[in-house]
Formats: structure tokens, sequence, C-alpha cells
């Protein structure tokens, strides 16, 4: 079998939100795409990575901080966004500790293109180690649209093990979005890797508390 | 000494003739020798002993070594015989081993060299035929080498690498691997400086053999730069180093070798369409020809160029320690401080920030203090500069911020790229300039890049070719920073660097528009005449939205019976009313289906009620579809019209989004894949066809590969030597005779006389003769005359 059948990705949709029904929690499940990987050697191989923005947002909660100027706050602040400006940036102080601290508060960052340039400065290496460089935002583009493509974005990143997880959606969702997101990340996982479809062992789908659902 | 000295006399000399015999003897029949392997084991004892009480003695009356030889080498004999024999006394010798290494152990230090070296070997062979176990033995190896006897370090180095190689030849026991590691990488920490150097190479030659090349072998090297001893920190940096130069040796070596014999010459010219080649080889005129084919040349170079570097990204170093660096950044952080504070010479500082560049650039990081540092070192004059200024491009990626590199960046500017300075320099400068800006985009500004540009016109060829090369870049990065002259035929005019923190999001597979697109060609073609067709199968290429939607809407039907039902004759399926209306859409010369969208979209205007209803039912799930179906067609149909118009907005949007699902479900296959890959390379081929090939690398490529000092001074000519100038005179003076006087060789000339020697001797009529003179006399006359006036100064005006 040289692809995924989209039958069976909607097959296992169902199944999933079948299992979430039966046995409710105080807590909406994401639904997640796991992906093992064959004949890769993550040694020797170009260890791949790259982003993709899905269809549908997968992870609604997903919290993001506004690093921003005077104008940037007032936004963020308008629209219920988190946000430090410069001064509460001082005041971390170059602490390792803080700044690793700040970076597990927030799955993601933004910050307005003042700031971002000090942010090296600020900050030192501690968000660059954590993965969790902000991204720019501009004045022109409005930022609740750039959260937005931020929540739904998603990181296909390689380590040293042959295995990658990620969040495709959640049992909120209907299922077409659900099928799409699938669709989407299946799709650039796929073009990521070397051989393609050679390279896919096994995906799965999966919500937080359910049992897996083999795809391929 | 002198009874122990008889004693082993009296033995020795019947023995010296029997002991390989009885070796031989005793490995053909192992058991009916055991009595004499007692008796040799017991002198081999009682030789130790000896040997350990004179020891002592002379230790005592400290007049240096053993001096006794006749028994070190009794004692040496007897212990490669029982090595030799062990294997078949597996019993009786069980503690023979022990002993030996025992005994190596406590006075390996004392023994006279000959002994030690036999005994060592003797434990070798032990430790070969498995007898030993290396773990036990590896610590004492170790300490043998650090002794300062030089065939002793060979023989334990040598052994110790061969064996640990031989252990992993087949399969690598990681457990036993990890206590042999650390073993070494306690011994590699230590204060000791000769251990931690035996340690290191013996790390180093095992990692370069590719033994051990793993993350715990290579981070252990990389933290040998922290020893305390600066020269076990100078090895570990010359290795890292090394390593760097090994690769990029390789790296050249296939560069020439693949441009010298191409080995598929035939799969680059897969892309480029036959009708580029014929018309090169058949159309036009010679000199329109010729172009062509240059062109077509061009082409098939670049996709050669991409080809290569895209298969050595596969198996780019790897090898190298620095990539399985755990933490970077501390790295990176503690070597710079070392260096800050360090007072070693200045190579050895050179290496250091050579490592400190390498590793920020490979792992992106953020070492802000290192450019001002190197800063200092930025002069024309400077030792070793280009080497500095590979490190200090390496540096730079496109994390760092433009501010904290830009004193550095302009430091180069002002120091080499004046006009004063000398042409390598600006030539090296104009290098460096055009290597960082490849890097970090954003430090060059619009008024220095026109001023750097103008060294094109430079009659130096380094410097115009370095200053052309920068106009190449800035073509493809951002042409408006050039001028309109400069500016060529850019791909993109308005093409921009990304600004700081900015990144591009996939929002699909990266190529999947050009299936689309050859999708829809390859459609046309095929019937373009038939456009229904064309639209039904537009629609179901968006199967899965609007079965969705359609589904739903059949779904819908229990809530809908008071529908009105004028166009309830009307038996065209939901899935056909869909596929019209996004033909519609894409065409609107479609005349079969006219009435039908007529009658949609009438039905939708009119019931604006039910429209509430449908997209209620959007949102929701389908369920049982195809019963509802059969009820009732009409009302089916009438909400298809009603939901399919605004699934069609949603369809435009989602277009945008979405990769174009292929024939089943818009999960590409592998197929897919390779169509996409020739359509780009298509792509790559026809806009390398068009126009001089430069394509900017990606920041991953960039942080992976070395920047090659040499490259920086490309055509730069270096200074001759004295040597080498004279041997030039030298080559130009080979046909020239030895000097001579002018007239001399004047009558040596054969050959007749020259023209003006004729002239001379020419007859003249006395006429001719006279106007000469008489021609010449006036011109003199005049030139008196002229030079006379010509004084027209302050004085003559007077």
């Amino acid at each position: 079998m040289s692809k995924l059948a989209g039958d069976t990705i909607r097959e296992a949709v169902t199944t999933i939100k079948n299992g979430v029904n039966e046995k409710p929690r105080k807590f909406v499940q994401t639904i997640e795409l796991q992906i093992g990987l064959k004949n890769y050697d993550p040694q020797k191989d170009k260890r791949f990575s790259g982003s993709v923005k899905l269809p549908h947002i997968p992870r609604p909660k997903m919290k993001v901080c506004m690093l921003g100027d005077a104008q940037h706050v007032e936004e963020a602040t308008s629209i219920g966004l988190q946000w430090m400006d410069v001064e509460a940036l001082k005041k971390l102080n170059k602490n390792k500790k803080l700044v690793k601290k700040l970076s597990k508060q927030y799955h993601a960052f933004l910050a307005s293109e003042s700031v971002i340039k000090q942010i090296p400065r600020l900050l030192g290496p501690g968000l660059n180690k954590a993965g969790k460089f902000p991204t720019l935002v501009n004045h022109q583009e409005s930022l609740e649209s750039k959260v937005n493509e931020i929540k739904a974005t998603v990181k296909f990143q390689l380590k040293k093990v042959l295995c990658m997880g990620v969040a495709v959606g959640n049992c909120d969702m209907e299922d077409k979005q659900i099928f799409q997101n699938v669709q989407m990340s299946v799709n650039f996982l796929v073009s990521l890797l070397k051989k393609n479809w050679q390279n896919v062992k096994s995906l799965h789908l999966k919500s937080t508390m359910g049992t897996p659902v083999r795809l391929y | 000494m002198s009874t122990a000295d008889s004693l082993s006399a009296s033995g020795r000399s019947s023995e010296k003739l029997s002991l390989p015999s009885l070796q031989s003897k005793m490995k053909i029949d192992p058991e009916g020798y055991e009595t004499e392997l007692g008796l040799v084991y017991n002198q081999f004892k009682s030789a130790l002993d000896l040997f350990q009480q004179q020891a002592a003695l002379n230790f005592a009356s400290s007049s240096g070594v053993c001096a006794d030889p006749t028994i070190s080498k009794d004692l040496s004999d007897r212990a490669s015989f029982l090595a030799h024999v062990t294997p078949f006394y597996p019993k009786q010798l069980a503690e023979f081993p022990a002993q030996l290494a025992e005994f190596l152990k406590s006075s390996a230090r004392t023994l006279p060299s000959g002994l030690r070296c036999h005994v060592t070997q003797a434990l070798i062979l032990l430790i070969n035929r498995d007898m030993v176990d290396i773990s036990e033995t590896l610590a004492l190896f170790m300490e043998l080498q650090t002794l300062g006897d030089r065939t002793l370090r060979n023989l334990a180095f040598t052994h110790v690498v061969h064996s640990i190689r031989k252990m992993n030849k087949k399969h690598k026991n990681e457990a036993k691997n990890r206590a042999l590691q650390n073993i070494l990488f306690v011994m590699l920490q230590q204060d000791d400086e000769a251990r931690a150097k035996r340690a290191l190479i013996t790390l180093c030659e095992l990692h370069r053999r590719k033994v051990w090349f793993d993350d715990r072998t290579a981070n252990s090297i990389c933290m040998a730069c922290f020893h305390s001893s600066s020269r076990i920190m100078i090895a570990a940096l010359s290795f890292l180093l090394d390593y760097e130069k090994i690769e990029d040796d390789d790296n050249d070596d296939s560069d020439a070798s693949s441009a010298e014999d191409d080995p598929n010459p035939r799969s680059a010219q897969v892309v480029i369409s036959k009708e580029s080649i014929y018309k090169a080889h058949n159309q036009g005129t010679v000199s329109s020809k010729k172009k062509k084919k240059a062109k077509l040349q061009r082409a098939i170079r670049s996709m050669k160029r991409q080809q290569r570097l895209s298969s050595e990204n596969n198996n780019s170093n790897y090898y190298s320690p620095f990539n399985h660096l755990k933490d970077a950044q501390g790295f990176a952080e503690r070597l710079f401080s070392r260096l800050q504070t360090c007072n070693e010479r200045f190579e050895v500082k050179m290496m250091m920030l050579k490592v400190i560049a390498r590793t920020v650039g490979l792992h992106r990081l953020i070492l802000l203090n290192f450019y001002p540092f190197l800063q200092k070192y930025v002069q024309p004059h400077q030792r070793d500069i280009t080497n500095l200024l590979a490190a200090a491009v390496q540096a730079c990626h496109d994390m760092v911020p433009p501010d904290a590199v830009e004193p550095l960046f302009k430091q180069i500017v002002n120091q080499f790229v004046h006009d004063r300075s000398r042409p390598e320099a600006i030539a090296v400068g104009l290098n460096v300039i055009r290597e960082i800006c490849l890097r970090i985009p954003l430090l060059m500004n619009e008024d220095l890049l026109q001023d750097l540009v103008l060294y094109k016109k430079s009659h130096e060829k380094a410097v115009s070719v370095a200053a052309r090369s920068l106009i190449t870049l800035f073509r493809e990065v951002c042409p408006s920073l050039l001028i309109k002259k400069d500016r060529g035929r850019p791909i993109d005019p308005k093409a921009r660097p990304k600004a700081y923190g900015e990144v591009n999001i996939a929002s699909s597979v990266p190529g999947v528009e050009l299936l689309e697109q050859l999708d829809y060609n390859d459609e046309d073609k095929e019937d373009s005449d038939d456009v229904d067709e064309l639209a039904s199968r537009g629609s179901d290429e968006d199967s899965e939205n609007d079965e969705m939607v359609s589904a739903s809407d059949d779904g819908d039907q229990i809530y809908s019976d008071d529908a009105e039902s004028e166009d309830g004759d009307d038996a065209v399926d939901s899935d056909c009313g869909g596929g019209d209306e996004e033909e519609d859409e894409d065409e609107d010369d479609d005349e079969d289906n006219n009435e039908v969208e007529d009658e949609l979209v009438n039905t939708n205007v009119a019931h604006e009620t039910n429209e509430s209803n449908a997209r209620a039912i959007i949102i929701k799930v389908n369920k049982s579809p195809s019963r509802k179906r059969k009820l009732s067609d009409f009302d089916g149909q009438l909400l298809a019209a009603d939901t399919s118009l605004r699934a069609l907005k949603k369809m435009t949007e989602e277009k945008l989004k979405k990769p174009p699902s292929d024939s089943t479900d818009g999960i590409l296959s592998n197929e897919d894949f390779q169509r996409i890959k020739e359509l780009t390379a298509k792509k790559d081929a026809k806009i390398a066809l068009t126009r001089q090939g430069f394509k900017v690398p990606t920041s991953d490529d960039l942080s992976a590969k070395r920047v090659d000092p040499a490259k920086l001074e490309a055509h730069v000519r270096a200074k001759l030597s004295k040597e080498e100038r004279l041997a030039m005179v030298r080559a130009g003076r080979e046909d020239r005779e030895s000097y001579k006087s002018k007239i001399a060789v004047k009558q040596k000339k054969t050959g007749g006389a020259s023209n003006r020697q004729k002239e001379h001797k020419k007859q003249m009529p006395l006429a001719a003769k006279r106007a000469k003179v008489e021609r010449s006399r006036q011109e003199k006359k005049k030139k008196q005359n002229r030079s006379g006036k010509q004084f027209r100064g302050k004085k003559a005006w007077k």
C-alpha cells in the first residue's frame, strides 16, 4: 500500500469520536497523530523539521503571549491576549530560571518589530533553547489573525527517535474538520520525508484518553 | 644473590632448549604434560617472588631499576610460555592472568623496559584469547601508556584500539562499550596531564575510526576543551577542527570528480525540454545557436550543482562531534569565557575562535559578546585574517539580531574596502561582506551597497569579481537596494529579506500547486470540448467537501418537509447540482445546464427560510444520508442548491488552504510526490535556461556548511616569492644569447642588410640629396624658432 485511503481516516475519526462519547471526560480531548518512521537513520540522514498551517485550529486553548510595544499591548488587552512589555522583560534580568519559567508558561510567543530585536539581549538564549523564539507581528496585520495562525500551526520535528506526535484536532471539532487537518498534516509530513511513503512505518490517530487507532 | 643466580641458571640451561618445543607438545597433548606445566608455573611464581624481592632491595638501595638481566629474561620467557598454553589449561592456570596483571600494575614503573614489554605482550595474548576481559585491564593498559616508554606505549595503544575495534566489528554491545567509555572518560577528566592525554588520544582514534562516534564520546571529547591543562585543550581543539577539514577535503574531492567525469550526464538533461535542445542545435544562425547552447550548458550545470548539493546534504558532516553536542550553548559560552580570560598563543586563540564560531553557526546559538570580541582582530594586516574572517562569517546566522553584528560588519567595511587599501584586502573584504549578507541580509543598506558595487569596474580581477558576486547576491535577495542598471532582470523585483524573527509557515505541501496546474492542463487537453465533464470532475476533486455538504443536506430533509415543490419534477442529483454550481463559478460559458442553474438560483432566493435550517445542518454531523435520498429527491436538490452556493464560497476560500485533492481523498501518493519532484525540477530548469542561476541557499544549508577561507580570497593572486620571481626571469632568458656589444652582433649578422642600412646606401640623384639637406635645415630652424617663443612664463611677459 503506497498511501493512505481517505475512508480509513474517516472510520478512525468516527471510532475515536465514539470512544470519546462513551466515556466523557471533564475536558476537551485532543486528537493526536502519531507517526512512526522507518528506513531512516536520525543520526545519519538529515533531521527534518517543518511547520505547516492547518486549515482548522487543533488546540484552541493554546497559550500565546504577546511581547509587544505600546500599540500591540493595547491591541492584546482588547482581544484578551496575555502580554508583556519591554519593562516586564527587563525585570527578568536575564535570569535563566525566570526565562525558563516564562518559556514554560506559554506555548508560543509573538513579538512586535521593535521588541523582537532586543529579545536576545533581554532574555538571552533561553527562548531559543526552548524552541519558542517569538514570531514577528507587524502593525499592518491584525493581531487576532496572527494569533489564530500561530494556533493553527503545527511543527514536525524529528529528534533522535523515529517517532513523532502532533496534535491535529480536538473532539469538539467536526469530523470533516478533523479529516481535513489529518489530511493536510499527513500530506505535509510525507512531503518532508526523503522517500515519502516508503519512510512511513505507521500512522496512528488517538484522543488524549482514548486508545490509538491505526491508520496506516 | 649468587644462590639465586645459580638456581635460575641451572634451571634455565636445560629449559632454554625445551621451552618452545614443550609449548608445541603441550598444545598437541595438554593432559600429558600437566606435571611439566606445574613445574614451569612454580618456576614462574618463584621467579616472580625473587624479582619482587630484588626490586624491593634495589629500591631500598636506590640503585635504579633491577639490573639483573638473567632473572628478567627468565621471567619474561616463562610468562610468555604460560600465556601461550593458558587456553589448554584453563583450570590449572586460572589465576595466572590475574597474577600477571597484578604484577604489571604493581611494579610496571620499576621494571626494565624489555621485561615490561614481554609481560605486556603475554597479557595481550591472554586478552586476545579471551582469557581476560578487556574492561578489567583497560585501566592498566592506559596506565602503561603513561610510563614514557615509547615501544610499550605503542604496544598498549594499538592493543586498546584494536581490541575495542574488534569488539565492535560484528555488533555493538552497548553496555560493555559504556563501561569501557566510562573508564576513559574519568581518565580524561583527571588533572594528570599524561593520563588525560592518552585517554584523549585513544578516544579520538576510536572516534576517527568510527568505532565510537556516539553522543557520549563526542561530548566527552568536546568537554576536553575545558581541561585545565592547555595542551589537552589544544589537542581536543585541533581534533575538532581537523574534522571540519577532513570533511571539507572530501567534499572538494567529490566536487572535482563530479566535474570531471559525470556519472550520469543524462539525468540532468531529463528535465530540460527536448524542444530547447532541438532549437539549440538546429534553429537559427550560427551565433544564435552558440548562445542557446551556452544557455543550455548553463542550465545543465546549475541542475547538476543542485543535485550534488542535495546529495551532499544527506551525508553532511554528521560524524563531526559538534553535531552531537548536548548543551551547545553552554559549550560555546564556557569556551568563550575561557578564550577571553586565557593568555595563550595567538594560534591557540585562533583555534578556540574557530571552534566557537563553528558551534555558534551550526547550532544557531546566540552569543552576542562574540562579535565585539572578533571586532578587535579585524584588521587587514592581522595574522591569519582570512581564517578569522571565515570564522566570523560562520558565526553569523539568521537568529542573530542584526544590530549585534553591525559594528563588526562596519569594521570590516571600513578597514578593508576603501580606495587606499590594497586590492587583496578589498577583494577579501567584499567576499566576506557577501558571505555575511548571505546569512544576514538585513545588515546591508542602500548607500553602502551602491558604494561597494562600484568596485565592479576595478581593474583588479579579484576585486571586480567579488563586487559582481555581491551584485548577483543582491539581485536575488533584495534588488531594490541596487541601482536600476545593476538590477538586471531579477525573477522577483520585489524580493525583500525576511525581517528578523519573521517565519514563513507553509500552508500546504510545497510544490503541490504545480501538480494542480498539471492536472488542470491535462484535463483541458483531454476534454476541452466537454466542459461538463471537467466541471463534474472538478467537483469530484473536492469530493470530500462536497459530499459532506450534500450528504448533510439529504439528512436534513426530515426537518424541511414543507419545502416548496415547484422544482420537484426536475430529478437532478444533488451531487450533479453541486458540480454545476462550481463549474458555473469557474467558467460561465456553459449552456447545457443553464436552466438548472437558473432554477437553483431561484430556489435559493425564494427560500431564504430554509437557509438557516440548512446552516444548522452543516454544522451537524450527517446521519444515514442514503436512506433519505430516495424519499424526497426534489427537496434534496433544493437544499443542495441552497447550501452549495455557500459551500462554494467556502470552497473557494479553502482552495487556498487545502491541497487540491487528487482522484481520491486528497492524500498524495508516492507517484504524486514523484511528479511534484519532476515538476519542480522542470520549473527550475526553465528558470536556469532563462537566466544566470544563483539560488539562495536556505539557512539550514548554510549553517551545516563550513566556510572555506580559500574561497574568501578567490582570484587573489599571491605575491611571488623571490625564488619564484627569479625562476620566471630565468625562463624568459632561456632563448637569449649572452651579452655582446652591439657592433659585434651586427657584424655577425647574416641574411643581408636591414632596411635602414639599405636606405643609407641607396644612391639618390643629386637634386634629391640637396632637397633633403635643405629640408632638414629648415626644420631645425623652425624648431629653434618655436622653442624660443615657447617661453611664455611670467618673465617672458615682462
